[in-house]
């Protein structure tokens, strides 16, 4: 169900949270009955990590003990509208939300968005969904790997790589492979994952940044489309053939990745109550056989993990906002 | 007619002025093409020029705009009577967009229905009653039972303790 | 087994009491969806898939499909009779089908709707049952250049051949290109005239704007005069009639290309497929002048390639996996949750279910063509209500609608901030297509243009070595230039009948 309230009717109950909510035993008794908790999904219903968002909301219910779990939209602004929400929140565990990785980190890390929020004004819970991103060609291309491709690109020959947009992912993948091979690569930026592929299918650009699972999986098994290089740390266990990037030389680790967090400041046993019972609804076997069929790569990690994870990412992305508009 | 399009040409133009001002202060030109203060730039410079020529038009060449313009005959603008009902259209929309956070999306779409049926409607009480309830609460009620579509409550306490 | 087959095997499944079940739901729903203001297809998937994972793939794929082409057929009928269109594929729809309302022809109008919606959806699911190897390749060599040039194509179709002063048009355009350029820029992520709100980086809801600009707009022109007084004068004749179907057999025949071609696009809208269609019969007509006037052609067209759009975008996602839209990409999540996997291996592992989808998409066309025919007579009587209810009725349609985009109450400023300026841009004969054409198309143009040059590395050969993209730049020139020539002529023939006094000659000279 869609409810996206108005931002006063929001602000409003937030305060009343706040008074309500003397700070003493609030925690040990975390979640308190009749308490809703409202998972902030900072895109449009349906669109991007809704579904799978609406799919865990269930699980985590039962296994927190809450009286009511409800998701809200809030589009806008690629995430930012929501997410400035979330980190506006009252941090008493009853709004958690959606802070999808890297888009979170770049969206702050860009001074011209002027966000309100990075990483110190929200406090991470668990990691849902990490997607690992790669490279691909199409199946009539002359390029088998990394080398070849960069070799031609050395050489001279325009080589063009399309990713979903300024800033994704696959941009940030097409920036260090540019800053660690020296080779010239001029990034396509598309409209989305669809508008990748097809630029890519239809040899409109030499290769294409593309996050695994679905449908692209299909495309690279019927050879429409060849992996040359993942950009992850391990084999991917669906191809195990395809070459890392790290492999070929080129230590590069990108991926798209569905967090979940909290405002600032809660209280470690919110936070332990939360992780633990997002773990538990992640490892449940009738969530996991749903979130395999909607391809979805659920990968779950701790509050620790994934703030060691976010700083990682927004290490490896420093430099690189300087060079995004090559 | 001709001094009301001078004036919008003008505001065009000033328009033109503003916007050429904002996309100075954008990228014009990256290394492969243009950027973000490219297309904005051009759109202002010709905001700009149009706004000039529509005005030349008007001044001089009074006959042959006629040519390719048919223009109505009847009076272009509205008597003091229906300019005070466009303001007042105009007025009750914004207040509703103002107080519906406030009072909730039933009462203030009671009130307007209401209120514009009767006065500028002039609906007998009796249908201007149902109609306003039905615009009202049975719309409400049909978007947030059958559709799922929720529409604002209201805010304020003695409303909200209500039920609206 | 041969595609004759397969289809008839799937229509068989589509007649099991299960999968009828849920396509009628589907087109009704999909119906309604397109009649009630600011919510669109795509958002009523995506609602309703949860529900669809108690069903089989099958049922679900049939009923989500169902909304997503029966959206089209509802939207057209605000935009008929109140000026105000629900969804933003029937935006174009209202420039000449609510003048053909006010002059008691709206029955005809939401008919030739209904007839041409139904032979550009059929087109379109034949399309895809025939051809869909095909027409996915040969689509992937449309890259961004192509598509580039074909917006500019519709934007000088629309702008030059409008009625009316040129340079009025070409000012209404370039309105319309500038608030599109509001928000984070297509490319570089850079926010423009947001003034620091978050609020305007996704730009200014289009929809939003559509409601106020042609709704309101057109009742506060209305009510100048008191009330009582505004009554629409006739309810008229309610089917078209054998000169209205002749006038739009070539509309319908070229809106059910145009929308097929787009549909095949990644990035399309179906706006864009409706308005080029509404270009290209203004420009076909012998007297572009009855256009925005109640030309049957204005609305025959464009209802016609917005429903061939949404057939066709099947093909790319049943093909290759690739979701044109926002709303395909909902019926691909659809298909996913129910553990389906589009792309090229769907024709072959998952024949049964492709084969009833696509039957029953040919079959939802038939069912909406009976519901909407026939609905017609019911949906005229709207008219029947006297102005001085009604209005206030669409007043709060309008404000539901804006409210319904985002779930903000900001779009009802900017709706009713719109309103007023398209009623004082109507008083002063300031056309409104261009307007709301480059406000749609405008983003994606400019987005096609940088992402040309990023595949060219800079190159701007890349308009000019391209085939299909010199063709349509020339064609959008040529537009451009015919007017003037045409205007030329005429000068020098005044001028030289009467080198003296041209001016004076010009103005009873009307050629």
């Amino acid at each position: 169900m869609i409810k996206n309230k108005l931002k006063l009717g929001v602000a409003a109950v937030s305060i009343a949270g706040l008074l309500l909510n003397a700070p003493s035993a609030s925690a040990a008794t975390f979640p308190a009955k009749g308490k809703t908790i409202t998972i902030i999904v900072p895109y449009d219903a349906g669109g991007g990590g809704d579904i799978g968002a609406r799919m865990l909301a269930p699980y985590f219910k039962a296994a927190i003990g809450a009286t009511n779990v409800e998701i809200v939209n809030k589009p806008g602004a690629g995430s930012q509208v929501g997410i400035s929400a979330l980190a506006a929140a009252a941090p008493d565990g009853y709004t958690i939300g959606f802070t999808h990785l890297p888009a979170t980190i770049t969206t702050y890390l860009d001074p011209t968005r002027a966000a309100t929020y990075n990483l110190s004004k929200l406090t991470p819970l668990s990691m849902m969904v990490v997607v690992p991103t790669m490279l691909v060609v199409r199946g009539e291309s002359k390029y088998t790997s990394l080398k070849d491709l960069l070799a031609d690109a050395a050489a001279g020959s325009k080589v063009t790589i399309s990713d979903s947009g300024i800033l994704s992912d696959g941009h940030l993948a097409t920036l260090q492979l540019q800053q660690q091979s020296g080779a010239k690569l001029q990034a396509v930026h598309s409209t989305g994952g669809a508008a990748t592929t097809a630029d890519v299918l239809g040899g409109q650009v030499s290769a294409g940044t593309l996050n695994v699972g679905g449908a692209t999986n299909e495309l690279v098994k019927s050879g429409k489309l060849r992996i040359i290089a993942m950009f992850s740390k391990t084999k991917d266990k669906t191809f195990p053939t395809a070459k890392t990037a790290k492999e070929q030389g080129y230590p590069i680790y990108c991926s798209t990745s569905r967090a979940i967090s909290g405002p600032a400041g809660m209280s470690n046993t919110v936070v332990n109550k939360i992780s633990t019972a997002l773990r538990s609804a992640m490892a449940n076997p009738e969530f996991m056989a749903k979130a395999n069929a909607a391809g979805l790569y659920i990968q779950f990690m701790w509050p620790n993990q994934l703030q060691a994870y976010w700083l990682d990412m927004q290490t490896a992305t420093i430099p690189l906002m300087a060079l995004k508009n090559s | 007619m001709k001094r009301a399009e001078n004036i919008t040409a003008s505001i065009f133009m000033v328009l033109g002025i503003f916007v050429i001002k904002g996309a100075m202060s954008l990228i014009y030109m990256t290394d492969i093409g243009p950027g973000p203060g490219f297309f904005p730039l051009w759109l202002g410079v010709l905001l700009l020029f149009l706004g000039l020529i529509l005005i030349l038009q008007n001044t001089f060449s009074k006959k042959k705009v006629a040519v390719i313009d048919s223009e109505p005959t009847e009076p272009m603008w509205p008597g003091i009577g229906g300019a005070i009902r466009v303001g007042i259209v105009i007025f009750s929309l914004l207040a509703v967009s103002f107080f519906i956070t406030y009072i909730g999306f039933r009462v203030s779409m009671f009130l307007l229905v209401f209120s514009l049926l009767y006065t500028l409607g002039r609906q007998k009480i009796l249908m201007t009653l149902a109609i306003s309830l039905s615009g009202s609460f049975g719309v409400y009620f049909i978007f947030t039972h059958f559709l799922s579509v929720e529409l604002p409550v209201a805010s304020v306490h003695w409303l909200s303790v209500v039920g609206l | 087994m041969s595609t004759l087959n397969l289809l008839f095997h799937g229509t068989q499944a589509v007649f099991q009491p299960m999968n009828l079940l849920f396509l009628v739901l589907g087109c009704v729903l999909g119906q309604a969806i397109g009649v009630l203001p600011g919510i669109g297809s795509a958002a009523a998937i995506a609602l309703l898939i949860p529900v669809t994972l108690n069903l089989s793939a099958t049922a679900s794929v049939i009923m989500l499909a169902g909304i997503f082409y029966g959206t089209n057929y509802g939207g057209t009928i605000t935009s008929v009779l109140m000026n105000t269109p629900g969804e933003s594929a029937s935006v174009v729809t209202a420039i000449d089908g609510y003048q053909m309302a006010k002059k008691g022809r709206g029955g005809p109008a939401l008919g030739i709707a209904a007839i041409g919606s139904f032979i550009g959806g059929t087109v379109g699911t034949l399309g895809l049952a025939f051809g869909a190897q095909w027409f996915s390749n040969t689509a992937l060599k449309i890259g961004a250049s192509e598509y580039f040039a074909l917006m500019v194509f519709a934007v000088a179709l629309v702008t030059v051949l409008a009625t009316g002063s040129p340079v009025k048009a070409l000012l209404m355009g370039i309105l319309g290109l500038l608030i599109g350029t509001i928000g984070i820029d297509p490319d570089l992520g850079i926010p423009r005239f947001t003034f620091g709100q978050i609020k305007l980086y996704d730009g200014i809801a289009f929809i939003a704007i559509v409601i106020g600009f042609f709704g309101l707009g057109e009742i506060l022109v209305n009510i100048e005069r008191k009330v009582q007084d505004t009554i629409y004068t006739q309810v008229g004749s309610v089917l078209p009639n054998k000169q209205d179907l002749r006038d739009s057999a070539g509309p319908i025949a070229r809106g059910t290309v145009i929308g097929f071609i787009l549909g095949l696009i990644p990035g399309a809208t179906s706006a864009i497929a409706s308005f080029l269609s509404y270009g290209v019969e203004v420009s076909r007509a012998k007297d572009p002048s009855r256009f925005g006037k109640g030309a049957i052609e204005g609305v025959a067209g464009p209802e016609t390639a917005n429903n061939s759009f949404v057939n066709a975008n099947f093909i790319p996602l049943f093909t290759l996996g690739i979701p044109g839209t926002a709303s395909i990409a909902m019926i691909m999540s659809g298909m996913m949750s129910n553990g389906i996997v589009p792309g090229p291996f769907l024709f072959r592992d998952n024949p049964a279910f492709v084969w009833t989808v696509i039957a029953s998409m040919l079959v939802g066309q038939v069912i909406l063509l009976i519901f909407n025919l026939p609905m017609v007579r019911v949906w005229i009587l709207l008219l029947k209500i006297p102005y001085s209810i009604l209005f206030v009725l669409i007043l709060e349609f309008t404000l539901i609608g804006a409210y319904a985009v985002a779930f903000d109450t900001f779009n009802m400023y900017v709706m009713t901030i719109s309103g007023f300026f398209g009623y004082l841009f109507k008083k002063m004969d300031f056309p409104a297509a261009p307007f709301v054409l480059t406000l749609v198309i405008g983003p994606l143009m400019e987005k096609n243009l940088r992402k040309s040059l990023e595949i060219s590395g800079g190159e701007f050969a890349v308009f000019y070595q391209r085939p299909l993209t010199l063709i349509l730049l020339l064609g959008a020139a040529l537009t451009i230039i015919w007017p003037i020539f045409k205007w030329f002529k005429i000068y020098v023939k005044n001028s030289k009948e009467s080198p003296r006094k041209a001016k004076g000659a010009s103005s009873s000279d009307r050629v």
